[in-house]
């Protein structure tokens, strides 16, 4: 006992180190994503407000080209009012009213605080639950795609963006609709890769890639970014494509996002096959 | 200044700049300078191991709440926190029985510094950047970033030294 006790005396930093590495460990394995983390146990609200604040001081220097940007989809909006347009056609009347149920709405919000040099970045942006953000939201900017919701708490939610290497969007080439999947690299935050595109196909520089459509988070049609370059694959006469995002990470503040408004409709859909099989 | 009033300062100051200013700065997207750990760099040679080891799981779980990812920052700065003292006896050969109060350049010189800042800004990186990927695949490129981070770190490090150190000792 006596030993024990000298023993303890001895070593008892160590000890302490030992037993505080280990819970560090644990938060690493356990919790390698942020929001288990931080969003179950109220830091959130704090840090959000650290952020938000700093935002609110700092958010004034980019004002300018924020503005810019802002008025540019204004003027992009503007044009497709129905004000915009003249009616051709009686039939168009019809159209607008019966003939298209609203699918997608848009939540504008803020990014607090992001990461971009990382290789798992993540934004905190500032809404969440109370005001109607919900799991798997797509994101997206101005630009194009930014990425899904990941967790959210009552004010605060976290986007998991494109540039996180455990992130991937469904996309395909515009100009022929042939579909791969977009994911990035962990390099630099305005390039990513393209995958599952076959070496048939006829590639060029500059091609657009958009959303396919195929999820369940993103309107069809949304930029992701531009082919920067390909190459095909040897082993499976696949091209593994370079990709340039559409949006610039670094300097993004304003998003939108988006709730499909017939996503539970699908999801239910695609279950009851699953069920039947 | 009273010591612990300095110690709590200088961690409040070290803190909010690598949160808020750089922690968003970033060159290349590759690099990201850490300057938090001069903290622990800065503790007394006497500091007891206790409290080496309360404040450097304190820093490191500081620096995790605001950035991204639990765990990482705390155990790597835990890490070179615990070992300090055993480093620097490695590296510079000195003890805790020596008369050095101060670990800044005005007491060790600017070679002996970087030397002994370079090191555990190093072991730190490693950890880190390893902790972070969580996978030895792609080990090239986690070392490229270890090691321009190392570099990019120290020079931070060194220009706060130099900027903010006392030149004289306060009687």
């Amino acid at each position: 006992m006596y030993r024990l006790l000298t023993f303890l005396q001895k070593y008892y930093p160590l000890l302490i180190f030992l037993l505080l590495e280990v819970f560090a460990l644990n938060l690493i394995v356990r919790n390698n994503h942020y929001h288990k983390a931080v969003f179950n146990n109220g830091v959130s609200n704090f840090t959000g407000n650290t952020f938000e604040t700093w935002q609110d001081i700092t958010g004034y220097f980019g004002l300018r080209k924020q503005n810019r940007k802002l008025a540019e989809e204004n003027a992009r909006l503007r044009n497709h009012q129905i004000s915009s347009f003249r009616a051709s056609d009686r039939k168009i009347f019809v159209w607008n009213d019966t003939v298209y149920q609203q699918q997608f709405q848009y939540i504008s919000a803020q990014i607090v605080n992001a990461t971009v040099n990382r290789k798992k970045n993540f934004f905190l942006i500032n809404k969440g639950k109370n005001q109607g953000i919900e799991k798997n939201m797509g994101v997206i900017s101005p630009d194009g795609v930014v990425g899904v919701i990941k967790s959210v708490s009552s004010n605060f939610s976290l986007v998991l963006p494109i540039i996180n290497i455990e992130a991937n969007v469904a996309a395909r080439i515009e100009k022929n609709d042939q579909g791969g999947l977009v994911s990035w690299d962990g390099r630099h935050f305005s390039a990513g890769v393209m995958k599952g595109i076959p070496g048939h196909v006829k590639l060029e520089k500059g091609d657009t890639i958009i959303t396919s459509g195929q999820s369940l988070f993103f309107p069809e049609g949304l930029p992701v970014g531009y082919v920067s370059g390909f190459k095909k694959n040897r082993s499976d006469n696949f091209y593994t494509v370079g990709v340039r995002f559409a949006v610039d990470f670094n300097s993004l503040t304003h998003v939108y996002i988006i709730s499909n408004l017939l996503a539970e409709e699908q999801i239910n859909l695609l279950k009851a096959i699953e069920d039947e099989q | 200044m009273n010591n612990n009033l300095l110690q709590l300062v200088r961690f409040l100051i070290l803190v909010a700049t690598q949160i808020l200013v750089l922690n968003k700065v970033q060159f290349a997207g590759y690099i990201n300078p850490y300057i938090y750990i001069l903290f622990i760099l800065l503790l007394p040679l006497r500091t007891p191991p206790l409290v080496m080891i309360i404040l450097g799981f304190l820093l490191g779980f500081a620096i995790d709440m605001f950035s991204g990812m639990m765990g990482i920052h705390t155990f790597s700065t835990l890490f070179v926190a615990y070992f300090r003292n055993r480093i620097i006896k490695l590296v510079l050969g000195i003890g805790p029985d020596d008369f050095i109060s101060d670990m800044g350049i005005r007491d060790l010189g600017i070679t002996r510094f970087l030397y002994y800042a370079g090191f555990i800004t190093l072991i730190h990186h490693i950890l880190l950047f390893y902790l972070e990927v969580f996978s030895f695949r792609q080990s090239g490129d986690t070392l490229l970033r270890i090691l321009l981070n190392t570099m990019v770190s120290l020079v931070f490090i060194f220009i706060a030294m130099i900027l903010f150190e006392r030149k004289r000792y306060e009687t």
